[in-house]
């Protein structure tokens, strides 16, 4: 099940080995796929900078970009691990300031380099204390030993810390809304994707190696879990940026992955191998899954952008007439992050749900309420998902043109010429998806072998049954409902006839002259769910106060703060900011003064050492 | 013998105090040339019995590079940029004493814990050489002329230098040399440099920086 490589190499405590087992197997998937398809979408999608930009630069990033992703999914040494992960910190960075020009991508550019090097300084202290303790940097090795529970604990906090950055656990995620609108859509796609999903590889893999951890550590990440998902969710619908709401959404299915894996611990933790093998095996599944269709929506909405070079939800419309196949492609993507049955994502949140499910059979009784609150916010998550992209779908393809100064005049110049090089690999995500959600055998069995491999069980050993005969039924009922709407399609056309029918405006309750400004707006769909959790996401509307019989003029705008950027880190980074500005002040223009520092300090060294 | 070495010791110390206490340069730098005549002094009574040749060079060179040499490009350097008297310290002389004091007490008490490898010559050797140390970083804390920094750094050396001959036998002549040869290049680089200031400062029309001429930095 394992297989080798192992070459000496002259780096002190580094060796050039590297293995793939199931656990590699598993995000070796989304990895490759993804970054072809993304690779192949960049080519179209970098068209348009072609002799203005440096390009090779770019392409060189994004091929050190994929040796790192390769390199990090498979090394089985400490030090290989952390200089492939430092790589890839570093080439994503170089990535997402592509467009250097504009002030935001710089900022959000470097937000994620201090962001990554706080989370790599967490690792390297977790990893060597690991090290340490087994007394080798080999990951084969360091899993055979068996780690006291406090290092164990410990070691978790840690690895949360130092891989939650990359993957955008709710509190540490600052840098994810920036630095994936900032970047071009085939990086986004690769960045949420493939990149955060390192920081659940890199989770996982501790999780393997550390075999026995105490059982808080399953309750942790189911809290994680829920809380990522449900205020990931919440905060994507408040968002007015196409890919901004994307990114937020990582944050959601990033907290359902960690939801998934939460279940497997606890399943682990109580010797439930079946439970075990459901939790991980449902969030690794999630895992490609996401990748997938969060691959698929951003390419998709890379397209949106660059036929209309604007990202404002509030601002676009109307483009399912102008740009047809790219908005099935997009639909295929909302309809597999929503979880709902012919895609993919249905497949990994059943397997989720079951396990949750299974953990209210098997579970003491605070097990039995962590899954109880994991099933709420799962279903919660679900169903804001899909208010969030009915949203989206409704305000990008349906309806009109929603601003009267840009959005008109590129509703007519619009139209579906993109590039082969764009529409293929879309394509081929959007079948993978439908793919998997038809037919998740496969892929499912895959991700039960890493499973297995996290929960320390033979797969050979757990009737697998069980979770494949209700998950079959689903399916089947499924088809049948699908067939039963295209019955009704084929019906419609048999008696209305082939001929065209009459194009009327979308939402346009009867009325023909309606002005594009009256339509439902993105942030008015959405208003009645922010208006309700108001006070969790600290939403604010200035404006819309229109006076008189006959208001000529009237301004609505409306926010969410982001409660852990706005209330930890900007106060955190204000107190820096002051405390330095105080030394500062306090800085003697003398060479002097700082001799005195020096020398206070050595008179203390002096002192401690003695005592 | 040992009489004449804690006695030496004492009083590379108590011109060290001076040194502190001093705000002209000029008695800074011959109070220095004194110290480093005692501590010249030094290897001759370490061996009581039979004076070797290696003492007496040891002796020698001593005082030719710090009781004739660096003063005499010390002296040079202060005539160079015409600046013989001290600006205020930023300690008042008085503090500066009661400060060195203090950290002459904090040498002694803390040379009690110390242990050193070897057998010491003396047991005055390592609190003097501490306090010394002390000493001159005291100095150069306090004092705000390039000079007056150099004085300070020639004082640490001395220290370091009497605690290599109170460890005379366990430390190798090499050292030895290596802290006179520190010292010569560091003062020459000094020069140098307070040249370099005072050109800088000659180009300077409007002769208002001529009162800061040869402030550190």
């Amino acid at each position: 099940m394992e297989s080798f490589l192992q070459i000496a190499w002259p780096v002190p405590f580094g060796e050039l080995a590297l293995k793939i087992d199931p656990l590699s197997l598993v995000f070796l998937c989304p990895v490759i796929i993804l970054l072809i398809c993304a690779g192949a979408y960049g080519v179209g999608y970098m068209r348009p900078y072609w002799g203005k930009r440096p390009l090779g630069a770019h392409v060189g990033f994004y091929l050190l970009f994929a040796l790192a992703l390769l390199l990090i999914v498979t090394a089985n040494n400490v030090i290989l691990f952390l200089g492939a992960w430092e790589t890839m910190t570093i080439t994503t960075f170089f990535l997402i300031i592509f467009s250097d020009e504009k002030e935001a991508v710089r900022k959000a550019g470097f937000l994620y380099l201090i962001a990554s090097h706080c989370a790599t300084f967490c690792l390297l202290i977790m990893f060597f204390l690991m090290a340490h303790f087994a007394g080798s940097m080999d990951f084969t090795v360091m899993s055979k030993v068996g780690f006291p529970l406090e290092l164990a604990g410990i070691i978790f906090l840690l690895a949360l810390a130092g891989f939650g950055v990359k993957a955008g656990f709710l509190p540490l995620h600052v840098w994810l809304p920036y630095a994936h609108p900032a970047a071009p859509a085939h990086i986004s796609a690769l960045l949420s994707g493939v990149a955060i999903k390192m920081g659940i590889y890199g989770l996982c893999r501790v999780l393997w190696i550390v075999g026995i951890l105490p059982a808080w550590c399953g309750y942790m990440l189911i809290i994680i879990g829920v809380i990522c998902g449900v205020m990931g969710v919440l905060y994507a619908l408040g968002q007015h940026e196409l890919k901004k709401l994307l990114a937020y959404h990582s944050i959601e299915n990033i907290g359902i992955i960690t939801l998934g894996l939460g279940v497997g611990l606890l399943g682990r933790s109580y010797d439930q191998p079946f439970l075990a093998v459901l939790g991980f095996g449902g969030g690794l599944l999630h895992v490609i899954n996401h990748s997938l269709f969060k691959g698929l929506l951003f390419l998709a909405a890379g397209s949106v952008i660059s036929k209309t070079h604007s990202g404002d939800i509030d601002q676009l419309g109307g483009l399912a007439k102008t740009m047809p196949v790219t908005s099935v492609l997009f639909l295929v993507g909302a309809l597999s992050i929503c979880g709902l049955p012919l895609f993919n994502g249905f497949i990994s949140e059943f397997i989720i749900f079951f396990g949750l499910f299974q953990g209210v059979l098997a579970l003491p009784l605070l097990g039995v309420i962590f899954s109880v609150l994991g099933i709420i916010a799962l279903a919660l998550m679900g169903a804001l998902a899909i208010a969030c992209f009915t949203k989206v779908y409704g305000a990008v393809f349906s309806g009109q043109p929603r601003s009267i100064d840009s959005g008109l005049e590129y509703s007519k110049t619009v139209d579906e010429t993109t590039s082969i090089w764009m529409l293929a690999p879309m394509i081929i995500l959007a079948w993978l998806c439908a793919w998997i959600g038809l037919a998740p055998k496969m892929m499912s069995g895959i991700t039960f072998l890493g499973g297995a491999c996290l929960a320390r069980v033979d797969l050979f050993l757990i009737d697998m049954s069980r979770i494949y005969i209700p998950l079959s039924t689903t399916i089947g009922i499924a088809f049948l409902f699908s067939g039963l709407i295209l019955g009704l399609l084929v019906m419609r056309r048999f008696i209305l006839g082939a001929e065209p029918q009459p194009v009327r405006e979308a939402w346009g309750c009867g009325f023909t002259r309606v002005s594009v400004r009256a339509q439902y707006t993105a942030s008015s769909f959405a208003r009645s769910i922010i208006d309700l959790v108001k006070n969790i996401l600290q939403a604010r509307q200035y404006g819309a106060k229109a006076g008189g019989y006959f208001p000529l003029r009237a301004r609505l705008a409306s926010s969410v703060r982001d409660v852990s950027e706005d209330m930890m880190f900007r106060p955190l980074l204000a107190g820096l900011t002051r405390l330095s500005r105080k030394i500062d002040a306090r800085r003697v223009l003398y060479t002097q003064m700082y001799l005195m520092y020096i020398f206070l300090f050595l008179i203390f060294l002096l002192v401690w050492k003695l005592r | 013998m040992t009489t004449w070495i804690d006695a030496g010791c004492i009083l590379i110390v108590f011109f060290a105090l001076i040194i502190l206490a001093t705000s002209r340069i000029v008695g800074m730098i011959r109070i220095f040339v004194l110290q480093s005549c005692v501590l010249s002094l030094m290897p001759l009574f370490l061996h009581a019995e039979a004076v070797s040749a290696r003492d007496v060079m040891l002796s020698l060179g001593t005082v030719s590079l710090k009781a004739a040499l660096v003063p005499f490009v010390l002296f040079w350097a202060i005539r160079r940029i015409s600046m013989r008297t001290e600006v205020k310290p930023l300690i008042g002389v008085g503090a500066s004493i009661v400060c060195g004091a203090l950290l002459i007490a904090g040498a002694f008490w803390v040379s009690l814990a110390l242990r050193i490898p070897g057998r010491p010559v003396t047991d005055l050797g390592l609190p003097c050489a501490l306090a010394t140390v002390l000493l001159g970083f005291m100095i150069m804390v306090t004092r705000t002329r390039a000079v007056t920094q150099v004085i300070g750094y020639l004082v640490i050396e001395n220290g370091i230098f009497l605690f290599a001959v109170s460890l005379f036998d366990a430390m190798p002549t090499l050292i030895e040399m290596g802290i006179l040869l520190d010292i010569f290049v560091a003062v020459f680089i000094m020069a140098i440099v307070l040249n370099n200031i005072n050109e800088e400062f000659e180009h300077d029309p409007g002769g208002e920086s001529r009162a800061k001429m040869g402030e550190t930095f």
